[in-house]
């Protein structure tokens, strides 16, 4: 498929124009102006034509009876009378028929004018005087504003003057140079007709212009009509489907227009509304619900000051009896010398978020009223805690040393009185009494991890076991024992409390592989699903897993006394501490083959 | 050895008896004064100022305090004890079954010289007496001329 091009034409009239450059050229830009400047004709409005033309069509018609009294009155007959009215009577009704276009009955009608015009220089017999008809007519005929009638008779009148002239000089002039001379007299009465013609195209072309602008103005004027009803229907749509309420009200207060969703928040309609607006509404403060004493009215503040009121929270009772909230918005509407001539107000129905406002303040107080409660109820426990701790430290270890120093004087005293059963029965006496002091201390222990204020600060936990190893290594030097204690291993936790977990811990992997030969006991770092985790491991006497849960509870113990020593409180404070840390601790151990102790000191990271 | 009597504030006869018996076995001769409540040391430490011009005494090298005692508890016979100008200096020693924290805090805020834990076996607490006696009744020096008018 091909696409046609417009093909540029050889530039022949260029090339002419610029040889004839010049005075042609000049005369044409004049003629150009000339042809601009003339009017454009046929503009006449539809209605503007057919007024004028009914009254041209009027004029024309009284012409005839005029004509046929004046053919009368100079003395002719009757039918000469009437004949002389007939081209008149045949030009009126053409511009009088509705079934003829425009220009035609325009046409018609000029013609008539100045056809009438030669007839009564004609029966005059040629007077100057009659000719002055000829001057009426010139800018009754302009009246049309069209080119074709205008030049239509402007040629009749030079050709009726010629041909009459030379025909029936009498009947055109009534002077000798013009009998002598009719066409040259009938060029100098047409020279007349076109000044007059060229005086009437200047009126013409002035009102054209004028006329022109008119209708410029007056369509400027309905662009603008249009535009300014369809920005009104868009105000007003846009206020009617507004969710807010919207009042106006004049500095007096009172209400002037008022939209749906407004009478659905008041409940009223604009008619119901009596007084200023801001009597409905009782001015509040958002907290505590109550009326604030002395508060203005917004739309009254918004008035005496020009400025507006914004986010202003009012409670209002409808006349139903429903209490509502409304957020108001106040915004004066200002006239041209600045002061306020009216306040458009917006308002929201704020009830529902208020009523959840309110519910969550509520809940927020009781939950606080129960934190309180069951903080000093937790103080009160905490404080009654430790008063029995301190008077367990106190009071309960007296007895157990007189029980332990007094069966030690008896051995000391009355050794030789006594069998060797009855030492026996001494010494398992002592024996019990000090285990029942490690109970006690063991049990303040806990009590005190339980109670004591945390310090939260980085705490070495590698020095803290390497410091626990060499107190057990002193504490007993003939025991084989290997410490494997990873370096830098850090945490966050109170160090007091860390230390005695590590104590426990250490303690006991120590105390579970004295029946080894060689004890190997390892501390550390490691990671239970990114948590961070800490490990103490030993290649002791282990335990046996289906009895795993109870390796945490106080005075819960897997070992008989007699294997090895031990209160059975430790770990249960070792839990206790790191559980108050948030952590936890697990044991993985199999009978004879070592026990791994495990511990976390923050809550578990979920993997995303 | 020196002839003043150490003082021993106890309210339990058995704690006093086990105390004596500790000292003899290793061989102290003080003799002790024993006062059963912080009321009965007060007045004996410092007294009303009547009855002390009437009947001064040698200031004892050493003051064992217990501290849950009846009426007036050993923390305050310390600050008592610390407060008057005469028994300042006295060396008093805290000699309890308690380990708590906050009473040690409290001890060393009212300067107490030492403070001794009881322990439950009665073997180490013979050796606590032990050192208890030859530190402070045997190597300790203290200023001459000590009397509490």
């Amino acid at each position: 498929m091909t696409v046609p091009r417009e093909r540029h034409s050889p530039g022949v009239a260029v090339g002419a124009g610029t040889r004839s450059a010049g005075p042609i050229a000049a005369l044409a830009r004049l003629a150009g102006q000339a042809w601009h400047g003339l009017p454009k004709g046929q503009r006449l409005p539809q209605a503007t034509w057919q007024s004028r033309h009914r009254g041209i069509v009027i004029l024309l018609a009284l012409h005839v009876p005029a004509v046929v009294v004046f053919a009368l009155a100079m003395g002719n007959g009757l039918a000469h009378s009437l004949a002389e009215g007939l081209p008149i009577t045949l030009a009126a009704c053409v511009a009088y028929s509705g079934r003829c276009s425009r220009r035609v009955r325009s046409v018609a009608a000029s013609l008539g004018l100045f056809a009438a015009s030669a007839v009564l220089v004609h029966l005059s017999g040629g007077y100057i005087e009659f000719h002055f008809h000829y001057f009426v007519m010139v800018p009754i005929v302009a009246l049309y504003q069209d080119w074709v009638p205008f030049l239509i008779a402007i040629g009749f009148v030079a050709v009726q003057h010629g041909a009459v002239g030379a025909l029936d000089p009498m009947s055109v002039y009534n002077h000798a140079a013009a009998l002598a001379n009719p066409w040259g007299w009938a060029g100098i009465h047409a020279t007349f007709i076109v000044g007059q013609s060229i005086a009437s195209v200047v009126t013409w072309r002035i009102a054209e212009g004028a006329r022109q602008r008119e209708e410029q103005a007056a369509r400027e004027a309905e662009a603008r009509a249009v535009d300014l009803a369809a920005s009104q229907g868009r105000l007003r749509t846009l206020y009617e489907a507004l969710a807010c309420g919207i009042v106006v009200q004049d500095t007096s207060g009172h209400a002037t227009h008022m939209n749906a969703a407004a009478e659905d928040i008041f409940g009223l309609t604009l008619d119901e509304i009596r007084g200023p607006v801001g009597a409905l509404l009782q001015p509040a403060t958002e907290q505590s619900g109550a009326a604030g004493a002395g508060a203005e009215d917004p739309g009254s503040v918004a008035i005496r000051t020009g400025r507006p009121v914004r986010k202003l929270t009012q409670r209002m009772t409808r006349p139903d009896g429903e209490v509502r909230w409304i957020q108001t918005d106040v915004v004066p509407v200002l006239g041209p010398d600045g002061r306020p001539i009216e306040v458009v107000s917006s308002f929201i129905d704020v009830t529902e978020r208020k009523r959840a406002e309110d519910e969550i303040k509520t809940l927020n107080d009781e939950l606080e009223r129960r934190v309180t409660e069951r903080t000093s109820e937790l103080t009160a426990a905490n404080e009654e805690l430790g008063a029995f701790s301190y008077s367990v430290s106190h009071d309960l270890r007296s007895p157990l040393r007189s029980i332990d120093g007094f069966s030690q004087a008896l051995q000391d005293d009355y050794g030789d009185q006594l069998d060797d059963t009855a030492k026996g029965y001494l010494e398992r006496v002592r024996a019990n009494s000090q285990r029942m002091g490690q109970l006690i201390s063991d049990m303040l222990v806990l009590s005190r991890v339980t109670r004591d204020e945390m310090r939260r600060t980085s705490v070495d936990l590698s020095a803290i076991a390497r410091s626990v190893a060499t107190q057990l290594q002193e504490a007993d030097p003939d025991r084989q024992a290997t410490f494997q204690i990873a370096d830098g291993v850090t945490a966050t936790g109170d160090a007091d409390l860390l230390h005695i977990v590590l104590q426990n811990l250490l303690g006991n992997a120590w105390k579970f592989t004295s029946k080894r030969p060689h004890a190997t006991i390892a501390f550390e770092a490691s990671r239970d699903n990114g948590t961070p985790a800490y490990v103490v491991k030993d290649n002791g006497a282990g335990f046996d897993m289906a009895y795993a849960d109870k390796l945490f509870g106080a005075f819960q113990r897997l070992h008989r006394e007699t294997q090895f020593e031990g209160t059975g409180i430790g770990l249960a404070t070792v839990k206790r501490i790191l559980q108050r840390h948030g952590g936890r601790i697990w044991a993985e151990a199999r009978v004879d083959d070592g026990a791994t102790f495990s511990f976390t000191l923050e809550a578990e990271r979920h993997p995303q | 050895m020196n002839s003043t009597p150490i003082v021993l504030v106890e309210d339990n006869p058995d704690d006093e008896m086990l105390f004596r018996r500790a000292l003899k076995r290793q061989r102290i001769m003080n003799h002790v004064v024993v006062l059963r409540d912080g009321a009965e040391a007060l007045d004996y430490l410092l007294g009303n100022d009547a009855a002390r011009a009437r009947d001064p005494i040698d200031a004892p090298p050493l003051v064992l305090l217990d501290l849950k005692l009846p009426k007036v508890d050993g923390l305050e016979v310390l600050r008592r004890i610390r407060a008057d100008e005469r028994t300042a200096a006295l060396p008093v020693v805290i000699l309890t079954s308690s380990n708590e924290e906050r009473d040690l805090v409290q001890a060393y805020g009212l300067k107490v010289n030492s403070y001794l834990v009881k322990p439950v076996d009665f073997d180490q607490f013979g050796e606590i007496v032990a050192h208890l006696g030859l530190y402070w009744l045997v190597l300790n020096q203290l200023p001459p001329n000590r009397r509490i008018a």
